[in-house]
């Protein structure tokens, strides 16, 4: 079973996009913000990750520059998702080296669509 | 004459009537009168024929005297003696005639000659008038001892009256002079005279008969000094020059004028000559360099913002000093360490024969723009952020009650739950919108045109609302020409077919028909979106594209009434037009046209 880490400080947000996730049938691990998200990260070893841009102290940009700064976690796969609506957020986020970018609120279909394409690249 | 009174005589001797003891008398009389009236030549023949009528008076039988003896001896004398007496008188007569006469030719040579310089004063003296009254100069003179100042009739071109050569008092011509002029052209007056100034040179103003000013420059000098060296006369010329003060003022005040909108406006100015060589700065540039204008102007760029500084602007300098129009960003260290972001322009100076004399300069220091843009544009992604994460919280939470996992609901119950769900869409939307219609008011409505195939930008846009069809049951078609392009921001122009086809699928009827096509127009392509809906109220046409205008049709369907303002910002800084035409077959037209875009080839 694929395991997916869902970093978002907003609890529903956070339960939201497990729920859907868990229903799919992925397990699925989930931090209230950035630098608990790191912790699970380390401690989990997720196949994939998906991460709120804007939360206090460190934010998805942070966590994504951790993960791809070990060679040892560059390659798995990061998504990130945002409520926030400013031009240029999906190149910067992609520039930085996420793989996919969502736009919140995002439909159930999509989000397990995002997931499916990160875990399976070959398809 | 001498002959016929010789003979008369002569006649009236043989009758008797006359008698002459002597006739050699009588001869040296008649020669030395000839000689005497009639000069040398005339006293020579006299002589020469009194000798003959000698010679025939006492030869001749029965005549008077008998040439013989003692007699022949004292006539010969006497003839001879005539003869010399009549030359000598004759020869003198002559002289002292020719003598006369030289000096009579003399004296009317020289006459004529005074008479000629006489003419040729005239002459000058009226060609100094007529030059200067041409040159609207006054003569005048100022008589140091009696205060009195004579002026050329021409004075009354300046300040009207009778134009008469006038003699007036200097206290009287004084009071005609400005008041605020009096001391300066006292001060002159006193410099020419007490020999502190060479000349006298002053520029005053009169007024005029009718009561105006007049600006005259008057100039002069001492003109007569008495023996000891103490100045007579004060003699020099007048001249109006009012029409040159006039431009004179007016000139400086536009320099003043200029002068205080450089040092206003909220930019650094310089002007620098071909060398490099500063000519004018305004006084924010020179507080921005910590020194006065006075350690700028004239000195060269290098000198005043330093070697360093100089290497980074000299690229950008020549390419300006080169011709070219040049405007660039950069981040800039100030004397005092601080940094600024600063936009230069450059702009070539060009003289008429087309070369570049030297380099405007306008420097905007953006920093405290760019600190308020970003605090602006922080605190808006932080409301969007903010707005937008509880609705959709919001939106989520109303779906999965809709999905029945939170127990059943009923029929009613469901429909007021998607009510709220729509509503809360709606403001997510608006939300959007604001932001949107905010930005393009502070002009911060990013474009990164690119080339857009238009087939394709249907193609996207009919699949990004697919949903919308299925959802009020309606059927698009496309016909595209295949070959059209267009330079504009693809994610823009997306976003107003998508706004225009969402606006058709919400208005038409459910089974209606959409229909999306791309054609020519000459030197434009035009995109039109064409539904079956009810169409546009005539009286609401007008207001289409403006802001929040919503027909009643539109608020029921939750429409925010921002979202063709925003398509129209977008077509039209694309260089385009947006507009709106009734469908005939009942219904609306929207389209949108945009500039070919041809291939560089």
């Amino acid at each position: 079973m694929k395991r997916i880490l869902v970093i978002d400080d907003e609890q529903l947000h956070r339960d939201h996009a497990a729920k859907i996730l868990r229903d799919a049938g992925y397990d699925v691990v989930s931090a209230k913000d950035g630098k608990e998200g790191l912790e699970l990260f380390a401690a989990s070893a997720p196949d994939l990750v998906l991460c709120d841009t804007v939360m206090p102290e460190v934010d998805g940009y942070g966590v994504l520059e951790k993960i791809r700064a070990d060679p040892a976690s560059a390659h798995v796969p990061f998504a990130m998702f945002t409520a926030l609506r400013v031009r240029g957020l999906r190149t910067e986020a992609k520039e930085q080296g996420a793989q996919e970018f969502l736009n919140k609120p995002y439909k159930s279909e999509d989000l397990l669509e995002t997931v499916r394409r990160l875990l399976n690249p070959a398809d | 004459m001498t002959l016929l009174a010789i003979g008369a005589i002569e006649v009236l001797v043989r009758t008797g009537v006359l008698a002459i003891p002597n006739p050699a008398a009588l001869a040296l009389i008649a020669v030395m009168y000839a000689g005497y009236s009639g000069g040398l030549r005339a006293g020579l023949s006299s002589a020469g024929l009194a000798s003959l009528y000698g010679l025939y008076a006492f030869s001749a039988p029965g005549a008077l005297l008998r040439f013989e003896g003692e007699n022949a001896t004292r006539l010969t004398v006497l003839v001879l003696a005539a003869a010399f007496i009549a030359w000598l008188t004759a020869t003198l007569k002559d002289r002292a005639e020719r003598a006369l006469r030289r000096q009579l030719a003399a004296d009317g040579a020289r006459v004529a000659q005074l008479e000629q310089s006489q003419a040729q004063i005239a002459r000058l003296s009226e060609r100094l008038q007529r030059a200067l009254s041409a040159s609207r100069l006054v003569l005048w003179e100022l008589d140091l001892r009696s205060g009195m100042v004579q002026i050329g009739r021409e004075w009354a071109d300046i300040v009207g009256g009778e134009p008469v050569p006038l003699e007036i008092s200097a206290a009287e011509l004084r009071r005609q002079v400005h008041p605020e002029d009096r001391a300066r052209v006292d001060e002159a007056v006193q410099a020419a005279t007490q020999g502190r100034a060479e000349k006298y040179d002053v520029e005053h103003r009169v007024r005029t008969h009718e009561g105006e000013w007049k600006w005259v420059r008057s100039t002069g000098a001492v003109v007569q000094v008495d023996a000891g060296g103490r100045p007579l006369r004060l003699g020099g010329t007048n001249r109006d020059i009012t029409s040159r003060k006039r431009a004179q003022i007016a000139f400086r005040e536009n320099e003043r004028r200029l002068r205080l909108i450089a040092d206003t406006v909220p930019a650094m100015i310089v002007y620098v000559d071909a060398d490099l060589h500063y000519q004018f700065c305004n006084r924010r540039y020179s507080k921005a360099m910590s020194r006065p204008e006075s350690a700028i102007l004239g000195q060269t760029v290098r000198t005043v913002v330093g070697e360093e500084e100089y290497e980074i602007v000299r690229p950008w300098l020549q390419k300006a000093l080169a011709g070219e129009q040049v405007e660039y960003e950069r981040r800039h260290a100030w004397p005092d360490g601080t940094l600024a972001d600063l936009s230069v322009t450059y702009v070539p100076h060009r003289g008429d024969d087309n070369t570049v004399l030297g380099v405007y300069a306008l420097v905007v220091d953006l920093t405290e723009r760019k600190r308020a843009e970003r605090i602006k544009e922080r605190f808006i992604s932080m409301v969007s952020h903010e707005l937008r994460t509880p609705l959709t919280s919001i939106i989520w939470t109303l779906e999965s009650l809709l999905e029945g996992k939170s127990g059943g609901m009923s029929g009613s119950e469901a429909a007021a739950v998607r009510v709220a769900q729509q509503n809360a869409e709606r403001m997510l939307h608006l939300a959007d919108e604001i932001l949107e219609i905010e930005k393009i008011d502070q002009g911060e409505l990013q474009m990164n045109p690119a080339v857009v195939a238009l087939p394709d930008l249907v193609g996207r846009a009919l699949a990004l609302n697919q949903g919308l069809a299925q959802k009020y049951g309606v059927r698009f078609t496309a016909a595209a020409l295949p070959a059209a392009r267009v330079r504009a921001d693809p994610d823009r122009l997306l976003q107003v077919l998508s706004n225009l086809i969402s606006n058709a699928a919400k208005h038409s009827p459910r089974g209606g028909q959409v229909e999306i096509a791309v054609t020519s127009r000459g030197s434009r392509f035009r995109t039109s979106v064409t539904d079956c809906g009810n169409g546009v109220p005539e009286q609401f046409r007008e207001r289409l594209f403006g802001r929040f205008a919503q027909s009643s049709d539109g608020r029921a369907l939750g429409g925010s009434g921002l979202g063709l303002a925003i398509c129209k910002e977008i077509i039209e800084r694309s260089g385009g037009a947006i507009g709106y035409a009734p469908n005939p077959d009942g219904g609306s037209v929207f389209w949108f046209d945009l500039p070919a875009h041809h291939a560089e080839l």
